[in-house]
């Protein structure tokens, strides 16, 4: 009777990789969100610094704590509304009827998008190489 | 006339070809009560942001202009009514500029219809942003 071996020790090893991954990554994938967010946080404080009747408003531009699960990290860069002209942001990011627009919380955010995406592919690549 | 003209004209035109709507560019600038107010602004991204659309010399090919089109009426329902004017002439449609070959037109991002609360302006306004992006064809 002929018999069928199946060597699954490469599929076994690589469960482990991934196992190990998956128990790091959460930590490290905020250490990336929150780089990012630095990111867009510096860049949208210069595109929409030195209005004169705004002065205060780039300072008011922040982001939240990184929250993390097992599953997801995340955070939320923009102005805080408690903060001296915070409440302009919408005005100055769509401008008004009245008013032009000042957009720099978008375009930083696009600008940091593709920066991001790197860090999150070289993590998941070094992850996976430990 | 420059590129960057081209651009916005090809997305007011289209506005404009809607003869019952009132479009301004930049400004208001007469007395109607409904109108879509239009901003542009242009980006010029770059080998980072659009890897798919720069040649490998690495200069700048790409043009994405953003129509930051204020939708304006005396109530919430007019401010609609005018948002989905400004949606049927601009939202996937693929505009001609001399030189450039298109992408259709897509929404960006936008805001609820809301009371503008800036002085002397007692109106609603909702915001929607459009991008047109052109390469050189």
């Amino acid at each position: 009777m002929p018999k069928v071996i199946f060597d699954d020790h490469e599929l076994k090893a690589f469960t482990r990789d991934l196992e190990r991954a998956a128990r790091i990554m959460p930590a490290e994938a905020a250490k990336v969100v929150a780089k990012a967010a630095v990111n867009i946080k510096k860049d949208a404080r210069r595109r929409v610094s030195g209005l004169k009747h705004a002065p205060a408003y780039p300072f008011s531009i922040t982001f939240d704590d990184v929250q993390r699960t097992g599953t997801y990290a995340k955070t939320e860069v923009g102005p805080d509304k408690d903060k001296r002209q915070g409440a302009l942001g919408n005005i100055l990011e769509y401008g008004s009827v009245h008013n032009h627009p000042h957009p720099h919380l978008a375009p930083a955010a696009e600008a940091e998008e593709p920066r991001f995406a790197r860090a999150m592919d070289a993590l998941a690549a070094k992850a996976l190489e430990r | 006339m420059s590129t960057l003209q081209d651009h916005a004209d090809a997305g007011l035109n289209l506005l404009r070809a809607d003869t019952a709507l009132t479009v301004y560019d930049g400004a208001v600038t007469g007395t109607a009560d409904h109108y879509v107010l239009v901003y542009t602004f242009r980006n010029l991204p770059g080998g980072e942001q659009a890897p798919d659309k720069t040649p490998l010399t690495g200069d700048t090919a790409t043009v994405d202009m953003r129509f930051y089109c204020h939708c304006v009426g005396v109530d919430a329902i007019a401010s609609r009514a005018i948002q989905a004017r400004v949606q049927a002439a601009l939202l996937d449609v693929t505009p001609a500029v001399a030189g450039r070959a298109c992408f259709p037109i897509r929404w960006v991002e936008g805001t609820q219809v809301d009371r503008n609360e800036e002085t002397l302006s007692a109106v609603f306004d909702a915001v929607d942003v459009y991008s047109l992006v052109s390469v050189p064809g």
